[in-house]
């Protein structure tokens, strides 16, 4: 099992999409272009690209071509070494946070803002 | 509509036919569907840039860095030879064939036969360096470098730092050598210290770099043992 050091924001939107279920490239951009409020609002080709890498990685699959409307959406999925990498970050995310919130709360009070 | 879709189209050009065969559609689909959401008539600006950008990349991908600094290094020599030397007749025409010889051994995948071949290619380079004859020293440096990355290719981390060491230390004496020949009636200028002063200070590093690798792989063993 590759243990994920680090997740990009990109990544870490791609593979929270993912989780709900299989997506077509542009569902998926729109999905993380909302869930990250807006921040992460990628190109159709870095998208792709991020999409062929995390294949390669096999942390997503493809799932399927689709033609509607004759435009062709290939669909895709996460795997389970993808849920499982999405996972333990979700875990360091949530590590940090519950840190940082210790910490903000033995700040002292009336050290200048 | 179609006419926008020509003009993605042209974009996606920019990627290898291999890659469009596969993912073309897929890519312009996503493009169309895009355009269908947004009402835009015209690709944008940043997509564009994105599509050449992520078109080079893809074509680059499957470049080895090897083959390209063996090949780079390969034609400079040969218009050195040509050019500057005037003469194939060169002892640098021993450089040349190993060069060749170490690029066929990558393209046919023989990593080990490659790495030889890079290596004896970078000394002889190196040789030549220290007789007057021989090329100058950015012809040395660019060889012995591409013979690097060829040479060093698959290498483990530690094994490759002490090989770039030991040329970068061949090549620092070679040229200060040099130096000391060519400058020693005028050895006041500062070039020539300055040459000497990087040689001392290459072969300083090169040997304390060794000596580090030497004693963590001895530390390492030692973990292992007990």
């Amino acid at each position: 099992m590759r243990m994920v050091t680090d997740m990009r924001e990109p990544t870490f939107w791609v593979l929270t999409v993912l989780a709900a279920g299989r997506r077509h490239g542009y569902s998926l951009m729109q999905e993380a272009r909302e869930l990250s409020d807006g921040r992460v609002d990628l190109k159709v080709a870095t998208l792709y690209a991020a999409l062929e890498r995390l294949g390669e990685q096999g942390l997503v699959t493809a799932d399927g071509d689709e033609v509607v409307d004759g435009r062709t959406r290939r669909y895709f999925r996460l795997t389970d070494a993808g849920a499982t990498a999405l996972e333990q970050q979700v875990t360091r995310i949530e590590a940090n946070a519950k840190h940082a919130r210790a910490r903000l709360v033995l700040r002292p009070a009336g050290e200048p803002a | 509509m179609s006419g926008l879709e020509t003009r993605y189209g042209r974009l996606l050009r920019w990627y290898p036919r291999q890659w469009r065969a596969r993912n073309e559609a897929v890519v312009l689909g996503m493009l169309l569907d895009q355009a269908h959401d947004t009402g835009r008539m015209t690709p944008s600006v940043a997509d564009r840039a994105s599509l050449i950008v992520g078109g080079l990349r893809e074509r680059l991908k499957h470049l080895e860095p090897a083959v390209v600094a063996l090949t780079g290094s390969i034609a400079f020599l040969v218009w050195y030879l040509a050019i500057i030397a005037e003469t194939f007749a060169h002892p640098s025409l021993l450089t040349l064939g190993l060069m060749l010889g170490a690029l066929v051994a990558v393209v046919a995948r023989r990593p080990q036969l490659a790495r030889v071949l890079a290596v004896l290619a970078a000394l002889s380079a190196i040789a030549l360096a220290f007789s007057l004859e021989g090329p100058g020293p950015s012809v040395t440096v660019l060889v012995a470098g591409a013979c690097l990355i060829a040479a060093t290719r698959g290498l483990r981390r530690s094994d490759a730092i002490m090989l770039i060491a030991a040329m970068v230390l061949a090549v620092v004496s070679a040229e200060s050598w040099r130096s000391v020949v060519i400058l020693w009636p005028l050895f006041v200028i500062p070039h020539f210290w300055i040459a000497i002063v990087i040689g001392v200070a290459a072969a300083a590093g090169a040997i304390l770099l060794t000596a580090a690798t030497a004693v963590r792989r001895a530390s390492m063993r030692g973990e292992t043992a007990s």
